[in-house]
């Protein structure tokens, strides 16, 4: 499992900055299909590091920017910032829950998998 | 067509997922198998495509929402140059979103497998041994070359169904192989299928007109909660309507009545009235091919035609036997063009196949046995 969190610290730290920066960039299809799949990827993933709140919130923003594409010359609504604000708080949640159980019971074993043959 | 799965040797398996976590999760469930060895990962369809020509995988597991090239793509490509046993694994292949597992399917797509979500409950342990047990069934399916690639290669896309197209024209027919036309009193066609099953219905059904005078009733082997999905697909892809059947209703002619999941679809007499039974103990398969065909062979004999479309194990293989012993009408898919020559070879074995033939023709030798003018 620490390698799965250590892996999911990183896409977090490649996606986020781009879908924090969409509320304010200027609209289009390219930019939205970006932060569709930056959202995407961050709920499935966040699905399989057992973050269930941060998942559910990509998810959502995800199918948010799915109805944008429909007609991607229109202006991006306000509230993508507070929608992006609150995947922000859970991550920061989730990280700070993880670094807790951490120091508690030391790392997670790694592989996560055993093997069976 | 390539080989699959060595006995000696592990298979070598390609990852497709343009998420770091996905891959690295994906890798450690197949490694902790010392019979999968990952040998490549790619983050995008293009990536997929070069990698699976240039390492000739036993095995690709892909997902289907991919940046450069899409999933749907990149599996007809790879399909259609360097056929390869492909497992889909994506957050959108169950419940609603069926539609894509159909489209990855037909798109020649051995299996899919849906990526665990936050309200999940189950363990990502069991996400292992379930992507191990489906990528395993998966590498022994000897593939071949898929008809939507090799038609995309040739400039002839255009020639299958556009996906949500939903015009109801039935594609160019083949010339009718030789069937004696001494079936004009056949009620129903009655058709069976397992993997690869969803391409070679729409093949098949693409190729039956929306004014034929019998009902066609559809048993597919597929996991719980599919089967709405591929009948709400192929209902906008080829010329007759599509439902799922429900216990207790008349087939209509005309209409094709896909057999429901978790249970057995009887047809009970030469009215066409169906009853939804539970499986037998032990069944493996549900809804169960043979129990539908015996029923039809009790309750319709020679005014049926059965067909056997491409699938793995033998379900099937009894019933159509007794439906040909009853006067039926038998076709089976050949080798050639089944994605797995199981069930037909099956029924092959065991003489229950009047006629063995290519997938293009079998609708041809239906419309040839009932009299019918190609269209």
């Amino acid at each position: 499992m620490a390698s799965l969190h250590e892996a999911f610290a990183g896409e977090v730290a490649d996606r986020m900055p781009r879908l924090r920066a969409v509320p304010t960039a200027r609209p289009g299809r390219e930019l939205i299909q970006q932060a569709r799949r930056d959202a995407h990827s961050l709920a499935s993933s966040a699905a399989v590091v057992g973050m269930a709140d941060v998942s559910r919130c990509a998810r959502a923003l995800e199918f948010r920017f799915d109805a944008l594409l429909v007609d991607p010359s229109e202006p991006l609504p306000e509230s993508l910032v507070d929608d992006v604000a609150e995947l922000d708080a859970l991550l920061l949640a989730g990280a700070a829950s993880r670094e807790a159980a951490v120091a508690a019971t030391g790392p997670d074993p790694s592989p996560t998998v055993d093997r069976t043959s | 067509m390539t080989a699959s799965a060595s006995s000696a040797l592990p298979v070598a398996v390609v990852l497709v997922d343009d998420s770091p976590v996905q891959r690295r999760f994906m890798r450690a469930a197949i490694e902790a198998d010392n019979d999968f060895s990952v040998v490549a990962e790619a983050r995008n369809g293009s990536e997929a495509v070069s990698l699976v020509a240039r390492l000739r995988p036993g095995a690709v597991l892909m997902d289907l929402d991919l940046p450069v090239m899409g999933g749907i793509e990149a599996i007809e490509r790879i399909m259609s140059s360097s056929p390869t046993p492909i497992l889909v694994y994506s957050a959108f292949v169950g419940g609603t979103n069926s539609v894509n597992a159909l489209e990855a399917l037909a798109a020649g797509a051995v299996d899919v497998l849906c990526k665990p979500g936050p309200d999940d409950t189950g363990t990502l342990e069991e996400y292992a041994t379930a992507l191990r047990r489906k990528l395993r069934i998966a590498s022994r399916v000897r593939v071949i070359t898929h008809p939507r690639g090799r038609l995309r290669k040739s400039g002839m896309a255009g020639a299958t169904p556009a996906l949500g197209g939903g015009a109801r024209r039935p594609l160019a027919s083949p010339a009718a192989p030789d069937i004696n036309p001494g079936h004009s009193n056949v009620r129903l066609v009655a058709i069976g299928a397992s993997t690869g099953g969803p391409q070679a219905l729409l093949t098949l059904l693409g190729q039956l007109p929306v004014d034929l005078e019998q009902a066609v009733l559809v048993v597919q082997h597929m996991a719980e909660g599919f089967i709405p999905g591929l009948a709400s697909w192929l209902d906008g892809l080829v010329p007759m309507p599509v439902g799922v059947g429900v216990n207790g209703c008349r087939l209509q002619p005309g209409t094709v009545t896909i057999a429901p999941s978790g249970t057995n679809m009887l047809v009970q007499d030469d009215r066409l009235r169906t009853v939804c039974v539970p499986p037998e103990p032990g069944q493996f398969h549900i809804p169960g091919i043979d129990a539908t065909f015996q029923s039809v062979a009790s309750s319709l004999g020679s005014k049926a035609i059965g067909v056997l479309l491409t699938g793995m194990g033998r379900d099937g293989a009894v019933g159509l036997l007794a439906m040909r012993e009853r006067g039926a009408l038998t076709l089976g898919q050949d080798e050639a063009t089944s994605t797995v020559y199981g069930m037909p070879a099956a029924a092959h074995e065991i003489a229950a196949v009047d006629r063995q033939l290519a997938l293009d023709d079998i609708a041809p030798a239906v419309l040839g046995a009932l009299g019918r003018a190609l269209a």
